[in-house]
């Protein structure tokens, strides 16, 4: 009974390991497998054309950096907490 | 004889300046917060003020959302909110649970590191990401696994396909804040429990999970309140659809009709027709209070729960 119980924790747990893991690492493979093709220096550097349907994320990536940069700025001072 | 080294020294002079400029600054930056969270707060019920006047009450309980007929009943978007945030916490929960207990008690130190890692790496994926894969994949299988149940679905976005999709999403959450509270168990806990002739799973079940049981809640709380607030990726798969209030509250068969979160709601271009108009902004800035108040409650208490530790009381 008590070998019995041990091993279905540990065969249920690992399941859930597996499962999780399995899951979470099949989402990356589906991302990349679909994302990595269309990714180039072009890509990254162009700005986009024809209504976004063609070209690069230069601005967009820029604009992402931008808005990261002023976070960062605005949030670090004020997260610094009192001793 | 060495004199023992004083623990805290007065500091003097420019030092003790610039200690008291940087004490008073951090105070100040903290206020600053504060301040902000309450002012967001304050701007919030004013804002939606004309909208508790209007419908009063029935603005919580009413089930009727029609703007242009100035009729607004939140319960709908509260059920879908609800029923999307249940389910995803039914299915993260045990699988969550289930994986930090093997990642903390079974696996030897090199595999729970590797695991570890894998799972906090995955927690880190934005949630629009997520949005795109739920519509490049769940929503066609749950629309398949609907018809092979014979339900004929109008469609794959349902209550059922963003709350999937959010399982997915706050795994992660519950499986790395689990296998923290786990951890925190001393392991002289563990060896005593082995001394006493307790099997690997008794030790288990018997010490370690009832003394995490406090940081195991508070995982789970958190990951909820995480999966009640999330926006862009239920508003991707959910449908959206207004007004769905079930007839009865606990069928299941609604589960796999489009619905409307609060979340998604307020993520829909309704903001922005509803800016000119006070009672229609009212109405919606009142759902963000209401979101507000649900999220901060949950999260509250798994932070109240997660900073003591230790087993419940």
């Amino acid at each position: 009974m008590r070998r019995w119980l041990d091993r279905a924790v540990v065969v249920g747990t690992g399941t859930c390991v597996l499962v999780a893991c399995g899951v979470l690492l099949l989402l990356v493979l589906a991302i990349a497998s679909r994302g990595l093709p269309a990714l180039s220096w072009s890509f990254l550097t162009e700005e986009m054309s024809r209504g976004g349907a063609a070209g690069g994320i230069a601005y967009n990536l820029v604009g992402t950096l931008i808005l990261i940069a002023t976070a960062a700025i605005v949030c670090t001072p004020l997260a610094v907490e009192p001793r | 004889m060495t004199r023992p080294t004083p623990r805290h020294t007065e500091p003097s002079g420019a030092r003790a300046r610039s200690s008291s400029w940087t004490k008073a600054s951090a105070y100040l930056f903290t206020a600053f917060t504060l301040a902000v969270f309450f002012g967001m707060l304050a701007l919030f019920l004013v804002q939606s003020l004309p909208a508790w006047r209007h419908a009063g009450t029935g603005y919580v309980t009413g089930t009727e959302w029609f703007f242009r007929d100035e009729r607004f009943g939140a319960l709908s978007m509260i059920y879908g909110t609800i029923a999307v945030a249940g389910i995803a916490i039914v299915i993260a929960a045990p699988l969550g649970l289930g994986a930090a207990v093997c990642s903390a008690e079974i696996l030897p130190p090199r595999a729970r590191l590797a695991v570890k890692l894998t799972i906090e790496l995955l927690a880190g994926i934005p949630s629009v990401v997520y949005g795109l894969l739920g519509i490049l994949f769940l929503r066609t299988w749950v629309y398949d696994g609907l018809q092979l149940a014979g339900l004929d679905p109008l469609s794959g976005d349902t209550l059922l396909t963003a709350g999937l999709l959010l399982a997915v999403m706050i795994l992660p959450t519950v499986m790395t804040l689990a296998d923290d509270a786990l951890r925190a168990v001393p392991g002289s806990q563990r060896a005593a429990a082995r001394g006493l002739g307790l099997t690997r799973s008794e030790s288990i079940l018997f010490v370690s999970l009832p003394q995490a049981a406090r940081g195991l809640v508070a995982a789970v709380m958190l990951a909820l309140g995480r999966a009640l607030g999330e926006t862009i990726a239920v508003f991707l798969v959910v449908g959206r659809q207004d007004n769905q209030w079930p007839a009865r509250l606990l069928a299941l068969r609604p589960l796999t009709e489009p619905g409307q979160t609060l979340s998604s709601k307020l993520g829909g271009s309704e903001t922005n027709i509803a800016y000119g108009d006070p009672l229609h902004w009212g109405a919606l800035v009142g759902l963000g209070l209401l979101l507000l108040a649900l999220v901060s409650l949950v999260t509250l208490v798994g932070a109240l729960l997660e900073r003591r530790g230790g087993p419940l009381a």
